[in-house]
């Protein structure tokens, strides 16, 4: 689910139309040929099940009378599936009954168009549903992100470390995770205020955000503190990256403290190789060289030791 | 088999820019299916008949021929509730007469 959360939400939407008569497949894409949006095709209710798992359209358009699997089956599948339950359905139908209506939208679906359509409503229905999705999305996403530094939050990052670990033992490659803790932060708070805090936790995440590479992950795991996770990293590589951030916040001036520098420590713990350790175990390691950085005077890095998977020493 | 000037049923939607080469693609298309229900008809595979009324009454309208959708809706219903045969007959004569009247 966190990777589609984290999709871009935006670009060009993808419509998925399912109805096994090629003639609305044809008037469809004629209507809807101005519309910001791309259009794909399916001729029948299996088929269009699938295509929806696999390619998570922003929007179905559902036909109900179908051979193989009739629209409300498709419908009840969607709406059970973890991939697809939160895609907007709009059902389309020739068949005017009110029953169908109302257990089209006991089933989870938006809207409802009669066929044949109009060509003014089935645009307006269309665009409507589809600023909904997209607002749903945003809001999601809007979920999982610090409001102060922007970054991703720690309910993004439990899910998205534990992808991030399970990717590592599907394929084993290299895979870092940094835990970035502020100095003193306490003291520059009630020294100088919290909105001096609010700054250097703001400038912190900047440098998070600036300096990792584009498959960084940077979030804020709580009060004064970081995570970075780094795919396709060895530990060796990931304490380059750590060493820019941490000489680079301590080269920073502030505006409302001129006088006074700050630090940071980073507990990293990383791996080149398979290792037989959980997702809670490895950032429990990433915290305890933390510790030991914070232990060993501050404004450093400790490298955790990772033993390698037995079965992989011999 | 072009049908006479006034027996000819035009597309309201014949000059819309949009729709105007589907609309020719649908009419160059009619004659076969006309053959496709007449051949499922004399088979006496009234599913297949239906089936084909239920694509052309979504469809029809769509093109802008809608008598057309009309009588392919009533006959899909009429073979859904399995009415009365002479009742069938005399819809689906309706149905390809109203097939056959179809131009741009």
């Amino acid at each position: 689910m966190v990777h589609d959360i984290a999709r871009p939400v935006d670009g060009t939407p993808l419509v998925l139309l399912i109805d096994d008569c090629p003639d609305v497949h044809r008037l469809m894409r004629a209507r809807l040929r101005h519309e910001e949006l791309e259009l794909a095709s399916c001729m029948g209710g299996r088929q269009g099940l699938d295509e929806a798992i696999r390619r998570q359209p922003a929007l179905v358009l559902l036909d109900l009378d179908m051979p193989d699997l009739d629209g409300f089956e498709v419908l009840r599948a969607l709406k059970s599936h973890e991939r697809t339950m939160d895609i907007p359905v709009i059902i389309l139908s020739g068949v005017q009954s009110s029953q169908d209506k109302v257990t089209a939208f006991d089933l989870g679906a938006v809207d409802y168009i009669t066929k044949p359509f109009n060509l003014t409503e089935l645009r307006v229905r269309v665009r409507s549903s589809l600023k909904m999705h997209h607002l749903v999305q945003m809001l999601a996403q809007r979920a999982q992100i610090d409001g102060l530094t922007g970054l991703w939050n720690r309910a993004y990052f439990d899910k998205r470390w534990s992808d991030a670990v399970a990717a590592f033992e599907r394929h084993g490659r290299p895979l870092s995770l940094a835990m970035i803790d502020l100095d003193h932060f306490k003291a520059i708070n009630d020294t100088y205020g919290h909105p001096a805090g609010d700054s250097v936790l703001q400038g912190l995440a900047r440098l998070l955000q600036r300096e990792p590479r584009q498959e960084d992950v940077a979030c804020r795991y709580g009060g004064e503190e970081f995570t970075l996770i780094m795919p396709e990293t060895t530990p060796e590589e990931a304490r380059h990256v750590c060493e820019r951030i941490r000489t680079t916040l301590h080269a920073i001036t502030w505006p409302r403290h001129p006088e006074r520098a700050v630090t940071c420590s980073v507990g990293l713990a990383g791996a080149a190789t398979p290792i037989e350790l959980s997702a809670a175990e490895w950032l429990e390691a990433a915290d305890r060289a933390l510790y030991l950085a914070k232990q060993s005077g501050r404004n450093c890095i400790h490298t955790a030791e990772l033993s390698p998977r037995l079965a992989q020493a011999g | 088999m072009t049908p006479e000037p006034s027996e000819r049923l035009h597309s309201s939607h014949g000059t819309d820019p949009d729709l105007v080469e589907l609309v020719r693609m649908f009419v160059d298309e009619m004659p076969a299916r006309i053959a496709a229900l007449q051949a499922a008809w004399e088979a006496e595979e009234l599913s297949v008949v239906r089936r084909l009324a239920h694509q052309l009454a979504g469809a029809s309208a769509g093109y802008g021929f809608d008598p057309v959708g009309d009588a392919a809706r009533k006959l899909e219903a009429r073979l859904t509730d399995r009415g009365p045969a002479e009742t069938i007959r005399r819809e689906f004569d309706d149905l390809v007469s109203l097939c056959s009247k179809v131009t741009v």
